[in-house]
């Protein structure tokens, strides 16, 4: 990408913004060179056309004005100008800028030019007098401000940078540092410094055309709370109640999105026909399948799925974002496309929409009547065209995670975790039979069966107990009562460490046949082969019964699961 | 306040900042012998140790430190 070559120009001292902005544009790959007016020179750099702002020759002009020194009679002795003359006062030094403006334009035919509206500071010498007296401090910069945004509109190149929210955002009182002005006429502090490099990067990175054009989405946990597979429709966490709004307004604002030209997409591991039918039942949802220019609704890995979606759109990974809850998905996604921008939602589904507000990846100046239809015109092409599928290897990736099984006999301890497993899941359950604690106790007690837990650490932490098998001896059988995960856990082969186990303890003790039962129903269709998978042999046409010969066969851990047995 | 733990800490963020060799800068170093650390120098390396100590030094008081010594004597009182 060729360099970006911006000048800087502002009323007070911005020499502290070098540090920072190098760093800032960095971070977004945008190569730069800069050129910074002198402090409070900027009339000179702007007039004299032999000056240095000239010799650099820029492409993008900051006029960063502070309402202070524009407005500055007004702000410091707001008194001692009448209402009219406050008026003719502000009418006057928009002229001024106004003419600034016109010479730049001339000067730097080609250059696009960022001004600063005015910010009214919240503290000054008015206080309760603000709005109720003739013509205050806020009416002053408001009448400032229109002015400038009816010059950017009227002028092509010319284009207003909010810097009223800006502040405001961040808070005038952390924003401005009375001691910086005091001592070398900065008037930002630290963090206001750093704040405008990023906003100035997220500008520039904006003005080159990088935003990206797709937001890839997660379901479980991002666009409704709880997992679909373990609630039901029913059960999970999106209304207008509780935590339930916090999702919904995450979704009405990707909504704005998809509105103003970008595109949807999902990439998640859920039952495709369970979460098409919330797309298209469930009352809360905003979102609705017409949004959505892609859908990549299966068990396999993310990235592939990621690379599916880009196939089917067309556009380059690199104009991809993705949001997801899950540190797991979200590092294996940026692992294996570098590309893509990965966003990880914050824990509290209630700062969703601040993060994806806070998202500059999607920022542009300006949107066209492509924009607007974009979204539109995409999904019509999705439905014409079918995607295909593939399965990469994922054995780096697991063995990166450092995922450590620990399998233990039903205790105490863990009985009742074990109960409320057969309860609540449906996904990754083979049997789906569901025991009360006291039906667990009462197995743990008979000699000829076997409650084992599963717990999984990894590096992103303990997960604690997520699976459960239960083996009973049946002469020389060891039959798999129950054999199930947690959704948590899902797709990261834990279950063949847990069959490898279970294999493996029936073997020693003597058992000759593993035998294994697959009870179809609604929610479990996702593990429907996983006998199969594992060389197990079927013993009815229906795939509801299967055996394992232990003799002559035996069942792999992968190398990069740590399996540990502790009585 | 004062330890040697506080003394590493700003002898990177000096040698960072004014671009200096971290063995250049000890306690007994000061604004004269860092050709870098000038009026603007000042002012940023003060913002950075507000923020890395989570301290906020008085306006009168931030010309005045002006040596790795005089900065830590106020990291101490803060």
């Amino acid at each position: 990408m060729t360099e970006i070559r911006a000048a800087i120009l502002c009323s007070f001292n911005l020499d502290t913004l070098p540090r920072y902005l190098g760093p800032a544009l960095a971070r977004k790959n945008l190569p730069a060179r800069f050129h910074f007016g002198g402090f409070g020179q900027y009339r000179q750099e702007i007039l004299d056309d032999r000056s240095d702002l000239y010799a650099f020759g820029p492409e993008f002009v900051f006029l960063f004005l502070d309402g202070q020194d524009v407005l500055a009679d007004l702000c410091q002795r707001p008194f001692d100008l009448a209402p009219e003359e406050r008026e003719a006062y502000v009418d006057e030094s928009y002229g001024e800028l106004k003419g600034l403006v016109d010479v730049l334009a001339r000067r730097l035919p080609e250059a696009v030019l960022f001004v600063h509206t005015l910010a009214a500071p919240p503290l000054n010498s008015l206080g309760l007098l603000e709005f109720n007296s003739a013509f205050g401090l806020r009416d002053a910069f408001a009448r400032f401000n229109g002015s400038l945004a009816a010059l950017a509109r009227a002028r092509e190149r010319v284009y207003l940078l909010d810097y009223e929210s800006l502040v405001g955002y961040h808070g005038y009182k952390n924003w401005f540092d009375p001691r910086m002005w005091t001592l070398g006429r900065m008037r930002l502090g630290r963090m206001a410094v750093e704040s405008l490099a990023d906003y100035y990067a997220t500008v520039l990175s904006a003005a080159r055309g990088a935003r990206k054009k797709v937001l890839v989405l997660d379901l479980d946990d991002t666009l409704w709370g709880g997992v679909l597979g373990a609630e039901g429709p029913g059960g999970i966490l999106l209304g207008t109640d509780g935590i339930g709004l916090a999702f919904r307004e995450f979704q009405q604002e990707i909504l704005n999105l998809h509105r103003r030209g970008i595109l949807l997409a999902i990439n998640s591991k859920n039952n495709p026909e369970e979460a098409l039918e919330v797309f298209d039942q469930h009352p809360a949802m905003v979102l609705r399948r017409e949004h959505f220019a892609g859908m990549r609704i299966n068990w396999q890995d993310k990235a592939s799925n990621m690379r599916e979606l880009a196939q089917g759109l067309n556009l380059g990974l690199d104009s991809f974002v993705f949001m997801d809850d899950s540190p797991v998905e979200c590092e294996w996604v940026s692992s294996q496309i570098p590309d893509v921008t990965v966003v990880q939602l914050p824990e509290d589904p209630a700062l969703y929409r601040d993060t994806l507000l806070r998202l500059d990846a999607f920022a542009s100046f300006g949107l066209t009547e492509e924009d607007l239809r974009r979204g539109k015109l995409y999904q019509e092409q999705t439905l014409r065209r079918g995607l295909r599928e593939s399965v990469p290897t994922l054995e780096e990736f697991y063995e990166a995670l450092n995922m450590r099984a620990l399998v233990t006999r039903a205790s105490d301890l863990t009985v009742s975790r074990i109960a409320q497993l057969t309860q609540k899941t449906n996904q990754f359950n083979l049997t789906t039979r569901r025991y009360s604690e006291a039906e667990v106790r009462s197995l743990v007690s008979r000699p000829d069966w076997e409650v084992f837990g599963l717990s999984l650490t990894d590096k992103f932490g303990d997960s604690g107990l997520v699976g459960v098998g239960i083996l009973a001896r049946e002469g020389e059988t060891a039959r798999i009562d129950t054999l199930l995960l947690s959704c948590r856990v899902m797709g990261r082969t834990i279950e063949t460490a847990f069959l490898a186990f279970l294999a493996e303890w029936a073997a020693h003790r003597g058992a000759r046949l593993m035998v294994g039962e697959y009870i179809a129903t609604k929610k479990n269709g996702p593990v429907e082969r996983l006998y199969e998978a594992h060389g197990f042999e079927p013993m009815d046409s229906q795939g509801h019964m299967w055996r394992f010969g232990l003799e002559s066969h035996d069942v792999a851990c992968p190398e990069y699961i740590d399996l540990e047995y502790r009585e | 306040m004062k330890d040697d733990s506080s003394v590493r800490v700003l002898a990177q963020m000096a040698a960072s900042l004014f671009d200096v060799e971290i063995g250049e800068v000890s306690e007994a170093t000061g604004a004269g012998e860092i050709d870098s650390w000038d009026s603007l120098g000042h002012l940023q390396f003060v913002m950075e140790i507000e923020q890395h100590f989570g301290v906020r030094f008085k306006t009168e008081q931030i010309p005045e430190l002006t040596s790795i010594a005089a900065i830590l004597a106020a990291l101490e009182e803060a």
